[in-house]
């Protein structure tokens, strides 16, 4: 309506107002004690009415309508002014009385269309005012019904009667009417649309209809900053995330709760459009436009205002939603995500509570996922935020400290789990963090370590349940140490205080078992059979039982009882593997010491027909042969050998037969040069035979007798012998074929500077057999292809893996020296400094390697215009380490050119005829350029006597 | 003569009338509009043709001359199926879009011109293809529209575009370089995704290549550490969308799935699926819900 219907009621007014002059004028004679007249009471309620002075309205017009309502003469003026009246006090909230006004005006065939527009809408609104649900709803529906009413206010109606079947609990029925009707309608009103959805939300919600919620939260979701009430949206999809959250129905909670705002911006965009209602609000008053719009956006307004200083109370906001997202992910099992939601949490939000004990959570998430070092970094992020004031920092660092420990770093475990108890004396975790500080010392050998801190948790938390596990681990520290009688003593006192009322303790049968093991170690063999018997009978399931039958059965033996010791190795069970072979190995070697020779060779034979796969099937071969050798018959000894290769030799996995392989030529050594030849000639035919099978399935076969051919041959010729095997390249697969094998083939190569097959093989071998003990020569071996292909920095990479992977390689000196070089050749002398001063640092390196380390520094120190550093390093080497000659030579010659470059010509002299005068250096190309040198220079000065200076008399060298 | 000619021009600046929808319509700072056909134009100054109707069927026509200062910016009559080209879903093909930017290129730092939003779908085109030399192409033109587009937004989606283009280019160590930058920089969700995406995408090729490089890692303790911890990165730059930005569906779709891609690489099934389920279940309505389906079986 608004000013069309403000206008009208003025026009009606003034015309009105003529007619009721006259009665005013008779009043006036009539009361003189009265002040106003109808027609005053009639322009004064008018006139405020026209500028919203409902009060003053209201009260002016109740006064007309009491005073004159019931005179025939005012009858029009009543009947046009009801209307007014009715919105006025409308106006003062006074419904019930503004209902009756109503009814009769809307009975008025004679009302204007834009009134019966106001007051039908009015209608409804007072009805559910006075709380007549049903009558309202049905005032809504009418007004809505018919076509003619207001677009702007049908639409506000289909919100009202939604809204009054919600009043009325009829949720489903309220939301599907809202999504019927609601796209329709308020298809031009995005404002209403909004409010509409937020009102299907609640009643969807209300009504159960979960997944249809859902469906809107998503539908809505796009058009969230169109909406008017969107804190009121968002808090209705945080009520349905958490519902789908408690009833496990994690994707949907995860769908819901992804569409929910951080609380600046929820709270941001709704005090924005709080901002832009208020300031339509004064528009709206200014234009004095329909109460019933001001009404409505009132209510819209206070409504808004209730949320948002509602939702400005909730506490952690943020960090509580995102706790719930991050919990339906670890609903799923979803550890991963879950962890990264709450990191993101304790990297970006304040430092709240639930931020706090989610730092738990997100630490034990990442544990589950074994992603130790991201506990590790959660822990340190969690001290970042909250320092010392964190509620569950002892569990924090207590979890860090166990990180720590399963990502096998136990020094820093060690420390970590100190701090815990250092830090939180009285925690709960404090006497656990000082037991597993122990512990840990335990794990890094360092026993007296271990020792101090249980000693020092039984002092410091008495009661403890820990006690017990320290007591315990005492006994086994000190039997780490050796110290065999006081860790069986110690072992007993921890069985003696565990053992009270009927109860077992937690270690009793290591306890036991270490008992019995420490009467061995001390020798008593006699106490420890004893003591191994008893616990076999008592504990011959246990994890312990089969070393218990072993180490009986050594004590039998270390008794001289042969007999028992073998019987107790035979209860050894199979499944034990290196215990079950450790005492067929004993039995055959106590079968040796009683001279059953025969005896032992069967069982050797059994061993190697039952277990062909072990790994000390070769010794079992060797022992056989050893038999065959004892009783004089040698030949069998080779064809034991020889007949475990026909059956095993092409079988490439068993990598054990290249040791068998290797040892082969031992059994022809007492046959001289001939049973080498005989030696060479048999692998040569089984090689022709093994190429010339047909299915071509004798090719690791082939390649064994090849690689063991080139070994034979490299003894008697480097040359021929790494030619031999060259030859079996193509016979080898580095993917299946012992590592051994290839690497010596890919040597081969390289030797020949055929760069790219060796590389091709060692590339391949390392691949796969990452863990090869010929690791080392791959990476040498592709470090210096790489120097030969003109690639340093490729060479530096490789070498810097040798140091990194195989750093107790025999080859890490002259790798080192290698790289030191070509640290040197790339003009990055201080690297190659360091380099070279570290081999020197090792005291693992070889004289002979340390020597070559002094003479490059010594270079290094020419190079670098250091000629005295450098003739002091060339001298160590010739005091030092005189037995390696050429490097003696090199060193002595070099010393002279340092000196001379010094202009210390005398001393380079005196160095070249020191030289000179080492005959077993006469071999060497510095010894002949020395005495070349030596014989050009004047003889040397006679000794200086007292008093007068030494001259130098060497000239330049 | 001259006269006259002024006359012309203030009476067709003044009215800016006889906009012809085919002309080229200058927009000068002072809010003036002079409609006609550019006939030279440089980054100093610009001619413009104004032809009127004078009456009796006769013609005028007038050229003026404004410095650049002066303009505020221009909107070029379109070319022969250049609208087309830029309102249709479906780009009329490289060849015409490429003859399309080639005649608008010159404008392509131009206010209001056309040519940055030609020049990224012509090297959308060509980051369809299959050739690197295409995406040579691309990323030529990314990185001239990224130097000199007038517009923001086309800068942005240049340098975007340049990302997949080095991608494509397997220049995968610079495209990383490039994507740190923008990530570090940006706060375009959209951006960062991308950027993100860029880079796990890149960290996913190298843990490819170390895989297939160590077949055995599983038992190189020097190898192992590399593998799972790039395993694990990788995994959790696929999945910020999804978990950060979740209701970018397409981007948290093509996370999800390319997070199952790597949990497949390591015979991580289960978690590979998971994946999955998260795409049918939340984000079915994406391009990658089909390959969701197919990595669940049948029956999904």
């Amino acid at each position: 309506m608004g000013l069309q219907v403000r206008k009208l009621v003025a026009v009606l007014a003034f015309a009105v107002g003529l007619l009721l002059s006259l009665a005013g004028a008779q009043d006036q004679t009539t009361d003189a004690a009265v002040a106003e007249g109808p027609a005053e009471l009639l322009k004064r309620g008018v006139a405020a009415f026209q500028s919203n002075d409902f009060a003053t309205a209201e009260a002016a017009l109740s006064q007309f309508f009491a005073d004159y309502g019931e005179n025939p003469e005012a009858a029009e003026a009543v009947r046009v002014h009801r209307p007014v009246l009715a919105i006025a006090k409308v106006g003062m909230k006074k419904f019930g009385e503004a209902l009756p006004l109503i009814g009769e005006s809307l009975q008025d065939p004679e009302l204007k269309p834009e009134l019966e527009d106001e007051l039908s809408f009015w209608k409804g609104i007072c009805l559910t005012q006075q709380g007549e649900l049903v009558a309202a709803q049905e005032a809504f529906g009418e007004y809505f019904i018919d076509a003619k009413h207001s677009p702007a206010k049908r639409q506000e109606a289909l919100l009202m009667f939604a809204s009054l079947y919600v009043q009325q609990g009829f949720h489903d029925v309220a939301a599907d009417l809202l999504k019927e009707q609601g796209p329709q309608v308020l298809k031009s009103n995005p404002e209403a649309a909004s409010r509409a959805a937020v009102l299907q939300l609640y009643s969807r919600i209300e009504a159960g209809d979960l997944d249809g919620a859902l469906a809107l939260v998503r539908e809505q979701y796009p058009k969230l900053d169109e909406m008017t009430q969107v804190v009121s949206f968002q808090m209705l999809a945080l009520k349905l995330g958490s519902g789908f959250l408690e009833a496990e129905d994690y994707h949907k909670a995860i769908a819901c709760l992804q569409r929910i705002w951080p609380a600046d911006r929820l709270m941001d965009f709704q005090t924005e459009r709080l901002e832009e209602m208020h300031k339509r609000m004064d528009v709206l008053k200014a234009r004095r436009v329909a109460q019933a719009t001001i009404f409505q956006l009132d209510g819209i307004i206070r409504r808004v205002e209730r949320e948002v200083d509602n939702f400005a109370k909730v506490e952690n906001f943020d960090s509580a939603l995102r706790l719930r997202l991050a919990t339906a992910f670890q609903g799923l099992e979803r550890y991963r995500e879950a962890a990264l939601v709450m990191e993101g949490m304790l990297k970006t939000l304040p430092a709240d509570p639930v931020v706090d004990s989610a730092t738990l959570s997100l630490m034990q998430c990442w544990m589950a996922i074994d992603r130790w070092p991201k506990a590790v970094e959660a822990a340190d992020l969690y001290r970042q935020k909250f320092g010392d004031d964190g509620e569950n920092l002892p569990l924090v660092l207590f979890l860090r400290a166990e990180a720590l420990r399963e990502d096998q770093h136990p020094a820093q475990a060690q420390l970590a789990y100190g701090e815990v108890w250092e830090k939180f004396p009285d925690s709960d975790l404090a006497p656990k963090s000082l037991f597993m500080q122990g512990f840990m010392y335990l794990s890094q050998d360092d026993n007296e370590g271990a020792l101090y801190h249980f000693d020092q948790l039984r002092k410091k938390y008495p009661d403890s349940g820990m006690i017990e596990a320290a007591d315990y681990w005492s006994g086994m520290a000190m039997a780490f140490s050796k110290d065999y009688e006081d860790a069986r003593g110690a072992m007993h006192a921890y069985l003696k205080k565990y053992s009270a009322g009927g109860k077992a303790p937690s270690y009793n049968t290591e306890a036991l078992f270490r008992i019995a093991v420490c009467a061995f170690s001390l020798a008593e063999y006699q106490h420890a059979i004893e003591l191994f018997k008893t616990f076999i009978v008592e504990h011959g399931d246990s994890a312990e039982s089969d070393e218990a039958r072993l180490l009986l059965g050594d004590g039998y033996l270390g008794e001289g009882e042969i007999d028992a010791g073998v019987a107790a190795y035979q209860t050894i069970r199979e499944t034990s593997t290196r215990f079950f072979e450790d005492g067929w190995f004993k039995i055959g070697k106590a079968l040796r010491m009683t001279e059953r020779v025969d005896e032992m060779g069967e069982h050797f034979v059994t061993f190697v027909d039952k277990y062909p796969g072990s790994g000390r099937m070769p010794e079992a071969v060797y022992w056989i042969g050893w038999t065959h050798t004892t009783n004089g018959e040698p030949d069998k000894a080779r064809d034991i050998y020889w007949k475990t290769i026909e059956e095993h030799g092409n079988n490439p996995e068993m990598f054990t037969m290249e040791d068998l392989f290797m040892a082969l030529p031992k059994t022809y050594a007492e046959l001289g040069k001939e049973g080498r030849d005989d030696l060479l000639s048999r692998l040569e035919r089984m090689m022709t035979q093994a190429s010339l099978a047909d299915d071509g399935e004798r090719n690791t076969m082939a390649l064994r007798l090849a690689w063991l051919r080139g070994h034979l041959l490299i003894e008697r010729s480097e040359e021929v012998g790494e030619t031999a095997l060259m030859v079996a390249t193509p016979l080898v697969d580095p993917k299946v074929h012992n590592p051994w094998v290839s690497v010596d083939i890919a040597d081969a190569q390289l030797k020949a500077d055929n760069l790219l097959v060796a590389k091709g093989l060692y590339t391949e071998t390392r691949k796969w057999h990452p863990r090869a003990l010929q690791k080392d020569r791959i990476f040498a071996g592709l470090g210096r292809i790489a120097i030969k292909q003109g690639e340093p920095k490729q060479a530096i990479t490789y070498f810097e893996r040798f140091e990194k992977e195989t750093a107790q390689s025999m080859r890490l000196g002259e790798v080192l020296l290698d790289k030191a070089q070509l640290l040197v050749d790339t003009e990055q002398s201080d690297a190659a400094l360091v380099t070279l001063e570290g081999i020197l640092e090792q005291p693992t390196m070889s004289s002979e390697t340390k020597a070559k380390t002094l003479l490059a520094i010594g270079d290094l120190m020419m190079k670098d215009k250091e000629p005295l550093k450098a003739a002091a390093y060339y001298e160590r080497i010739y005091a030092m380490y005189g037995k390696y000659g050429p490097l003696v030579a090199s060193a002595y010659w070099r010393r002279a050119e340092a000196l001379s470059e010094l202009g210390e010509g005398g001393k380079a002299a005196e160095v070249l005829r020191e030289l000179v005068a080492r005959e077993d250096l006469r071999q060497y190309e510095e010894w002949r350029l020395a005495r070349d040198k030596v014989d050009t220079l004047p003889p040397p000065a006679p000794a200086t006597a007292p008093g007068e200076e030494a001259t130098d008399a060497g000239g330049e060298v | 003569m001259r006269r006259w000619l002024f006359l012309m021009v203030a009476v067709v600046a003044m009215s800016g009338s006889s906009l012809a929808q085919e002309a080229d319509v200058v927009h000068l700072k002072d809010g003036t509009t002079m409609a006609g056909q550019i006939e030279v134009i440089t980054d100093d100054f610009v001619d413009v043709r104004t032809t009127v109707s004078i009456g009796g069927g006769k013609m005028a026509s007038a050229k003026r001359q404004f410095k650049m200062a002066q303009v505020d910016y221009i909107d070029f009559a379109p070319l022969p199926g250049e609208v087309e080209a830029l309102e249709k879903p479906d780009p009329p093909g490289t060849q015409a879009l490429a003859e399309l930017w080639k005649q608008r290129r010159m404008h392509v730092h131009r206010p209001n011109s056309t040519a940055g939003q030609l020049g990224l779908l012509v090297a959308q085109e060509y980051l369809k293809s299959d050739s690197d030399y295409d995406f040579k192409l691309a990323l030529d033109l990314y990185v001239t529209l990224e130097n000199e587009a007038w517009k923001d937004e086309t800068r942005n989606a240049a340098r975007e575009g340049r990302l997949r283009a080095l991608i494509a280019l397997k220049r995968l160590d610079e495209a990383m370089a490039e994507a740190r930058k923008l990530a570090a920089e940006s706060e375009d969700s959209r951006m960062l995704i991308e950027a993100k995406f860029v880079l796990a995408r890149a960290d996913f090729e190298k843990l490819k290549q170390l895989v297939e490089d160590n077949p055995k890692w599983l038992e190189d303790d020097i190898v192992r550490p590399e593998i799972e911890a790039l395993y694990h990165s990788t995994a959790d730059q696929f999945l910020f969308p999804y978990l950060f930005h979740g209701t970018e569906s397409e981007s948290a779709a093509r996370g999800l799935m390319s997070a199952a891609s790597v949990y497949s690489l390591f015979e991580k099934f289960t978690l590979a699926n998971a994946c999955a389920e998260d795409v049918i279940a939340l984000y079915s309505q994406t391009s990658h819900a089909e390959q969701a389906k197919k990595l669940l079986g049948p029956g999904q």
